[in-house]
């Protein structure tokens, strides 16, 4: 056992696991870590972070482990952090419709501790993904569209940065311009510049009332056209996604559109669909037990209902339980564009017309296996000339150099930013664009 | 009053001489007839003359001029029409003004991917208004939208109304140019989401001039709602409205903007305006509902329902559009007003939890009286953003010291009710004093680090947002109001 690893573990007592279970099961995109350090204060992981930077030893934050293969892998020795135990919902004003929350706990105990109280969080993640990793990889899927991203939701944060020192930015209040706006920065920094302990969200109401409406089309791509009209008709609509076929390959893909609101908004606009759109029935369905007539063969019935209420997140994680199941070199694409470019974006991927994908009006994600090292450098290109921005994640036997496409000169500060905060180069180093 | 710089500070040759040639001998003001126009903004209780005007009309030549500055490790900040009620634009030091009023045309409207580019000159209404047709708007909405600038926005993150229900300017900046502190044009974000790295525009954004100078910028532009409801709620009492305020969002109602307007402000306007509002009123709530038209009924009949509950005298809806504009004309002007009652006022700008609204009021105006002055409030009820305003007398020293020491004393009790110093006029150089009341050395230091990345000789708006020294010492300043020392303008 290295000497930095008995050092540490007589200093951090039981907070400290170093048994190869232990190791395994924190093991990041296959790679175990020397050791694995569950804090359970502020004051203690600081202190582990300050240990590390001093000994020069890499520190990966590890949540709830779902999009760790969103990075690159981490470097061959080191400290895995994990936020279990700072796991703690701190304070709920349902009067002020704020949370504040520990890093470490998961989106799905914190949706049901505060769903008491008639609020929630409207973004994508899976449930069993940890808050502060929700900020670390900026967590958006299909309900962006309704309700805006994690920039729009985050009052304030506590991060420990590489130095190890706890530092706050924000509030706890629903409008603020008291200091810098350091909170947007550590969100989507992926870990590389602190381990994130608290956050506080702006929260919103229950809706009264919610449905969805999910068509059927025999070639996802005849749904675009569809896809994009419903978008400029400014219907207040919280998801709008076209899913193709997760798991079984024969079944059709998906129109899917949710709102939530008032019943007469929901007739209202359910009105619309049928007017504009009479090849489609466009009959509501609502949240409840009958979801699984309609999606089979996208997974459970229950997976499903919990899927649509309120993780929305299912096809992503489908996507990425293809990923850690792929036998062929592959990866995951995620991708942004401005709504116009849409068609021209996908065009690029007119090779990939049966992979799985979960698609907005935006972008979205699409799996792509088997890949090659050329058609991932094409991709890249051509999505590079279009000016659509993109991620390869999951990656699995392809060699992808540039996973966030070329360099761009902005970088040049963000690797600034890293240095002032993690002088020693501790965290996640070498795992993103900085 | 004024603690202007009586002198005029020449700037250094070379640095005169740069100026020049970057944008043109008649481009370049320095004498002090022409700079005292540009010696305070909208925090007029501190002024300071610039060493030199700069007038630019491209980003090249923002960056010949910053360049310019860098070269003689000089000061500088970024002006567009001086709004701010911060001092955020205050130029210490004889700092060069870069004036970027010329900027102001609109380069794109994309109405289909809802954006549109736009030089940091344009006025926040007119983009809007060159919206028209296309069913889109820019949804930060100051106040002074009609004067302010998008890119004095971005500096400051600002606010408005209906930021309520749509967000801060935050909430609707894509993409940044800008020129950084050593002259250099780098870009953050844009039009396509999923930009790769931090977000460096949400950083960017409210850092109030000190990382450099928004040069460009992508406003995403927000669909009209189908249908709007302005209801008008009169209430006995401030407490009455502030109750109801958290009857309100206590519900899960979030509507489009809640303001709440005191008896002061009712009587300014309505001798000026004549409204119709009631003269009697302790307080009014203008409650704005939008969205589907299918929806807006019901959500009303809610919103009238917990306004009953909380005791208000009437409520009603405003008939037509032009009764609801003026309605909104009434509310936005609302600190023109003040003028009708008092010549000087100081605004203040904390943020509280919503259900300590009530609390607070009752503070703000028991300190009103512990320091007899009248205090009056016009605020964003709906987000707990507070706009006291301190009525004064500036020369009267006593009144001005009493104004000073009751704006100290309502910006502890913010704190103490867990809010936050501004919610969006900046911290500029007004608030800088109180910093070390929300964040500690650590905090401070962080956001120190993250500064000198972007501005390593601190030159851009030096003395601004953030404490450049250690806490302890500016925690044992006096108040800069009066450490600057409060100066009559006569005599």
């Amino acid at each position: 056992m290295s000497d930095w690893i008995n050092t540490f573990s007589s200093q951090f007592g039981d907070a400290v696991c170093s048994d190869d279970a232990s190791l395994s099961a924190q093991s990041v995109q296959g790679k175990v870590p020397a050791c694995v350090a569950s804090p359970d204060s502020e004051e203690q992981a600081a202190a582990m972070i300050r240990f590390a930077a001093s000994h020069k030893i890499a520190v990966v934050p590890c949540g709830g482990g779902t999009s760790q293969g969103r990075c690159t892998p981490p470097p061959k020795s080191f400290l895995a952090l994990s936020t279990k135990r700072l796991n703690k919902l701190i304070h709920h004003e349902p009067g002020d419709m704020v949370a504040t929350v520990q890093g470490g706990m998961t989106l799905k105990e914190f949706q049901d501790a505060i769903r008491a109280r008639g609020q929630w969080l409207p973004i994508d993640a899976q449930e069993q993904a940890t808050l502060g990793g929700m900020v670390a990889k900026n967590a958006n899927g299909p309900r962006a569209l309704g309700y805006g991203t994690l920039r729009d939701m985050i009052l304030g944060m506590t991060v420990i940065n590489g130095d190890g020192v706890i530092r706050k930015c924000g509030g706890k209040v629903v409008k603020n311009v008291t200091g810098y706006a350091l909170d947007k920065m550590y969100i989507g920094s992926f870990g590389t510049l602190g381990l994130i302990t608290e956050i506080t969200f702006k929260l919103r109401p229950l809706s009264i009332d919610g449905r969805y409406w999910s068509e059927e089309v025999a070639v996802w791509r005849d749904a675009l056209t569809t896809m994009s009209a419903i978008g400029a008709k400014n219907l207040p609509i919280e998801m709008l996604q076209i899913i193709h076929p997760l798991r079984n390959e024969k079944c059709s893909s998906k129109l899917f559109i949710s709102a939530a609101g008032t019943e007469s908004e929901l007739n209202r606009i359910e009105y619309e669909l049928k007017q504009s759109y009479p090849q489609f029935q466009f009959n509501g369905q609502f949240f409840d037990a009958d979801l699984s007539a309609n999606l089979s063969g996208y997974g459970t019935q229950s997976e499903w209902v919990y899927a649509m209420s309120v993780d929305s997140a299912k096809p992503e994680a489908v996507l990425l339980s293809r990923a850690r199941q792929r036998e062929t070199p592959g990866a995951t694409l995620r991708f942004g564009c401005v709504s116009s470019k849409l068609v021209a974006t996908l065009s690029v991927l007119n090779a990939w017309e049966n992979a799985p994908l979960s698609i907005g009006l935006n972008g979205g994600i699409i799996d792509l296996s088997p890949l090659t090292d050329s058609e991932a450098a094409r991709i890249s290109s051509e999505f590079e000339k279009l000016g659509v921005n993109f991620a390869f994640e999951n990656v699995v036997g392809v060699n992808i150099p540039n996973r966030w496409g070329s360099p761009r000169p902005e970088w040049a500060i963000m690797k600034q930013l890293k240095a002032a905060l993690d002088p020693q180069g501790i965290m996640n180093p070498g795992r993103f664009v900085v | 009053m004024s603690s202007s710089t009586l002198t005029e500070n020449a700037l250094p040759p070379a640095l005169l001489s740069a100026l020049q040639k970057a944008v043109g001998a008649a481009n370049v003001l320095t004498s002090r007839n022409e700079t005292t126009v540009y010696d305070c903004d909208g925090m007029t209780l501190h002024k300071s003359l610039p060493g030199a005007v700069v007038f630019v009309s491209s980003t090249a030549e923002i960056s010949a001029v910053v360049k310019a500055c860098n070269a003689s490790n000089y000061p500088f900040i970024a002006r567009g029409t001086g709004t701010g009620l911060s001092g955020g634009t205050l130029a210490l030091n004889s700092a060069v003004v870069i004036e970027l009023a010329r900027m102001n045309r609109i380069l794109e409207i994309n109405v289909s991917d809802r954006y549109a580019i736009v030089e940091p000159g344009v006025i926040n209404v007119n983009l809007t208004k060159a919206c028209t047709g296309h069913a889109l708007h820019f949804a930060p909405d100051p106040s002074s939208q009609g004067a302010c600038t998008i890119g004095g926005n971005v500096a400051e993150n600002s606010g408005g109304p209906h930021t309520l229900k749509y967000g801060v300017t935050i909430n609707h900046i894509i993409g940044v140019e800008a020129v950084l502190p050593s002259g250099e044009i780098v870009t953050f974000g844009g039009p396509a989401p999923l930009s790769p790295g931090y977000d460096l525009t949400g950083l960017f954004i409210g850092s109030e001039g000190t990382f450099g100078i928004a040069s460009k910028i992508w406003c995403r532009l927000t669909p009209n709602p189908e249908a709007v409801k302005t209801l008008l709620a009169v209430f006995p009492t401030v407490d009455a409205a502030s109750h109801a305020v958290t009857g309100i969002i206590g519900a899960g109602i979030v509507p489009a903007a809640l303001e709440l307007i005191d008896k002061h402000i009712i009587r300014a306007l309505e001798s000026w305006l004549h409204l119709g509002f009631p003269l009697d009123a302790g307080a009014v709530l203008l409650i704005e509902l939008d969205g589907l038209r299918d929806g807006l009924d019901s959500l009303a009949e809610r919103v009238m329902s917990v306004c009953n509950e909380h005791g208000c005298i009437s409520v009603r809806a405003a008939k037509d559009s032009a009764e609801r504009l003026l309605l909104w004309k009434a509310r936005k002007q609302a600190f023109g007003a003040v003028g009708r009652i008092c010549p000087s006022f100081y605004i203040q700008d904390g943020v509280i939890p919503r259900t300590k609204l009530p609390a607070m009021l009752a503070k703000i105006d028991a300190l009103g009286q512990k320091y007899s002055l009248i205090v009056c409030n016009v605020f964003h009820a709906g987000d707990g953003n507070l706009h006291p305003i301190i009525l004064f007398d500036e020369r009267d020293p006593k009144q001005v010291e009493n104004a000073l020491a009751c704006n100290t004393e309502v910006m502890h009790t913010v704190v103490e009710m867990g809010g936050a110093l501004s919610g969006e006029h900046g911290i500029g150089l007004e608030k800088l004093e109180f910093m070390t009341m929300v964040y500690n050395e650590d905090d401070l230091e962080g956001m120190r680090r993250v500064r000198d990345v972007f501005d390593p000789k601190r030159i851009s708006n030096p003395g601004k947002a953030i404490p450049s020294r250690r806490c302890w010492e500016v925690a044992g300043h006096q108040p800069p109001s009066l450490a600057f020392g409060v100066k009559k303008m006569h005599g």
